[in-house]
């Protein structure tokens, strides 16, 4: 008798078991729309971030002409290409078709590896351009001052050993920033993500060379201003 | 009649002094260097080389209301914090993303 009751409960247990599973393989045969949900809310984050990207860019006032048009055509691209994948994923039947599009997504752009960067650096690479010209501009105001004051027999200090080493940030800044963000641009995406982060190092290396020099001339000008303001008028 | 003749002849020559005693006066009153009335010559002068201009107070080639001469690299220095601060935050988001984001 104990041996009839229990396979019964086993019986029952594999009835269950069965009535509660069979719907589930039913509606998601292997996982797939799991999946593509998955990946289409990835290019939608993807997506999100292009927008986002190309709000910053048209409202970026010292970016170069040409830098823009250039960022515009990345982004653009990149907005129309992940729109029709994301379309592509919805019409996928297998899961390895949906896994490609996954690949795809990463691999043929590489949104946050690379174009983010390409927009963040190139937009600040072009700040700094700015930031160069006027710094020039300033020292030469400056150092005219100081010849001025020095000619009329006053103690300049360290203002002339200041607008030296002033030159020579400003020199060290252009020099290291030469041709960093044509290189930049015109990384590519790809499957190899340490061989992009890589370069895309290069020029991150770079501006930050280039920011310490900038601030550093700032500096330089700012002792050499002050010094002048303590002579009175010049 | 002689004498009459003589009244207006004084009246006449009277005149003409009070005439040359104008005429005096005005021309003193033009002959200021430059050429100019006293009031436009002021007006004039601090359009062309006085405070506010390109050559004035306020820049670096000119006056000296600012200490050392110092006034529009005040300005530009100012800028240039801004842009700097700019460039910082550009860059500070160019950073190397999260490992998930690839």
């Amino acid at each position: 008798m104990k041996v009839l009751t229990r396979a019964g409960l086993l019986i029952g247990s594999a009835v269950i078991a069965a009535g509660v599973a069979a719907p589930a393989y039913a509606a998601d045969p292997a996982g797939i729309d799991e999946a593509k949900k998955v990946v289409t809310a990835q290019i939608d984050g993807r997506l999100a971030a292009l927008h986002t990207m190309q709000t910053v860019v048209n409202g970026a006032p010292r970016l170069t002409p040409g830098h823009k048009s250039t960022l515009n055509g990345v982004l653009g691209g990149d907005v129309t290409g992940l729109t029709a994948l994301r379309t592509k994923v919805a019409g996928e039947t297998t899961l390895a078709g949906v896994k490609a599009d996954a690949d795809s997504m990463v691999n043929d752009y590489r949104v946050y590896l690379l174009v983010e960067p390409k927009v963040r650096l190139t937009i600040a690479a072009d700040l700094g351009t700015a930031v160069y010209g006027e710094l020039r501009d300033v020292q030469d105001k400056l150092t005219a001052l100081v010849a001025a004051a020095k000619k009329a027999g006053k103690d300049v200090g360290t203002a002339e050993a200041d607008l030296a080493d002033m030159q020579a940030r400003l020199q060290d800044a252009s020099a290291v920033m030469a041709g960093k963000i044509d290189a930049l641009l015109a990384i590519q995406p790809g499957p190899d993500g340490q061989a992009i982060k890589t370069q895309v190092d290069v020029a991150r290396a770079a501006l930050d060379t280039a920011r310490a020099d900038l601030r550093k001339a700032t500096v330089d000008a700012k002792h050499v201003r002050d010094i002048l303001k303590g002579l009175g008028g010049s | 009649m002689k004498r009459a003749l003589a009244v207006t002849a004084a009246v006449v020559a009277l005149g003409a002094a009070l005439l040359a005693g104008c005429r005096s006066g005005v021309n003193q009153a033009n002959d200021q260097p430059g050429g100019q009335p006293t009031g436009t010559s002021a007006v004039t002068t601090s359009t062309t080389g006085g405070t506010g201009t390109a050559n004035g107070a306020g820049t670096t080639n000119g006056g000296s209301t600012t200490k050392g001469g110092t006034g529009s690299v005040d300005s530009q220095i100012d800028s240039i914090d801004g842009l700097l601060g700019n460039l910082d935050d550009q860059a500070n988001k160019g950073n190397q993303p999260p490992a998930d984001k690839d």
